[in-house]
């Protein structure tokens, strides 16, 4: 890259400066004119050329172009490090973690996930962690201590990990309970029975009513009483719920349009600030995190132009909706493995805007819990 | 520009050429300068002269085979 430098000169004939210059050989660029001034750019080669034209005063102006910029910052080499310094120690700041603290009452349990920690990389002075990096780290102690530790949280403030434990307390209540019937949770009809010890009272598909024995801990051979075990098992019944939905005829539908704009913006725990005025009218946002700064999130906003129609459900989708609205509400009531084996409308009510409706729900759950009871001995 | 130029006139094999803008003319293998004065300007080249008539001639860009002048252009004349 050729440097060019410009010059200035007093003079009261700039022609015969310019032939001048042409006679000495040197090429001359960007001339301009002023109050008795010429100033132009030559390249740097050129200047001891400049001494062979007498009777003029050249004196440079500045560097031009890239030299310019870099002249530029030599002279304020003293404010650009400490810029850069400020900047380096800022993100140092926001990326160094200085102290490991870790809660619990319990010493050889601190003890432990200290070291646990400390083996994972996460010990003072070392660089912070993402997310990402944490959550497996907390997942992976969990399982290398899984008779220990319950719960563990990994929390990053400021500059300080914070991490709470919760120590897991095993206890094995079928030592305890040494003599216990299954009896039924709820009225329901008797669907599956699996037990390991006990005599089943009930049969399937038997109605049994909340509070009877399904499988009894005596265990009774001739009408006699031969032994008491505690009664082991699961039972599973059919259970009957009336659910009541409401569900607004009218709903939005949303539509990309292909149509992407870029913007930027940062988040302080829930609320969100986008620095651009958004170009497009409605949108969802997609957010690519950046980097975090005293606990200031900023990242780039993918703004997804959407087109917002509204619509109204017919009966029959309106149905349909409903039906799946119930399961969800079922499903939030029942554990995993309880099934939802028939739903029937059982009252419907179209208002202006809304339908309300009334369903039958019948699940396969289950139905039983252990109970201890007292032998009774007779006297005599 | 200029690169494309230098191509075409590698290409073409000219001695010269000249490109006239509204108030700017660029003329490329001059040998020397005659002449050169707010209202006249002369060139010689390879055997013949150019004159340039007008009004507040200004030099923008000065090489040793190359020169933009701006200014008012009134006349361009080849003298043989």
């Amino acid at each position: 890259m050729k440097h060019y430098i410009w010059m200035e000169v007093k003079t009261t004939n700039e022609s015969r400066l310019l032939v001048k210059l042409f006679k000495a050989g040197i090429n001359v660029y960007g001339i301009t004119y002023g109050n008795g001034v010429i100033r132009f750019q030559i390249c740097v080669e050129d200047r001891k050329l400049l001494k062979k034209i007498p009777g003029y005063a050249f004196h440079k102006v500045r560097d031009s172009g890239l030299f310019a910029l870099l002249a530029y910052f030599k002279k304020r080499i003293l404010v650009l490090l400490g810029i850069i310094l400020f900047v380096l120690f800022l993100f140092l700041v926001s990326h160094v973690m200085v102290s490991v603290q870790v809660i619990h009452s319990n010493k050889e349990i601190r003890d432990l996930v200290t070291k646990s920690l400390e083996d994972y990389g996460i010990h003072r002075l070392t660089w912070k962690k993402n997310f990402q990096e944490i959550e497996n780290i907390k997942q992976q102690i969990l399982n290398d201590y899984p008779n220990q530790l319950e719960w563990l949280e990994i929390e990053v403030s400021g500059m300080k990990y914070i991490v709470r434990i919760e120590e897991r307390i095993i206890t094995n209540p079928d030592e305890k309970k040494k003599q216990c019937h299954l009896i039924a949770t709820k009225s329901a009809i008797v669907k599956k029975m699996l037990f390991s010890s006990g005599e089943a009272k009930v049969l399937v598909n038997d109605f049994v009513k909340d509070g009877d024995i399904l499988i009894s801990g005596e265990l009774i051979h001739n009408e006699e009483v031969k032994g008491f075990v505690c009664a082991t098992g699961d039972v599973y019944g059919e259970v009957w719920y009336t659910v009541k939905v409401s569900l607004p005829l009218i709903y939005e539908e949303t539509e990309e349009t292909g149509k992407v704009r870029w913007n930027f913006g940062w988040s302080k725990g829930d609320l969100d600030h986008i620095v651009f005025r958004p170009r497009v009218q409605s949108y969802i946002t997609e957010k690519k995190p950046l980097f975090t700064l005293f606990g200031i999130q900023f990242s780039f906003l993918k703004q997804k132009e959407v087109t917002i129609t509204q619509k109204t459900y017919t009966e029959e989708e309106a149905i349909n909706k409903a039906l799946l609205l119930v399961d969800e509400k079922m499903k939030q009531q029942i554990d995993q493995n309880d099934e939802i084996t028939t739903k029937k409308v059982l009252k419907k009510q179209l208002n202006d805007s809304t339908m309300d409706i009334e369903v039958f729900v019948s699940v396969v759950e289950k139905i039983s819990r252990q109970e201890e009871f007292q032998e009774i001995k007779e006297e005599g | 520009m200029q690169l494309i130029n230098r191509v075409r006139n590698f290409l073409v094999d000219q001695n010269y050429y000249i490109d006239i803008y509204e108030n700017k003319v660029h003329i490329f293998h001059y040998v020397d300068i005659i002449k050169l004065q707010d209202e006249e300007i002369v060139l010689q080249m390879d055997g013949f002269q150019i004159v340039l008539t007008g009004a507040n001639f200004r030099v923008g860009r000065l090489e040793n085979r190359e020169i933009l002048i701006s200014g008012i252009i009134e006349n361009l004349k080849f003298v043989r």
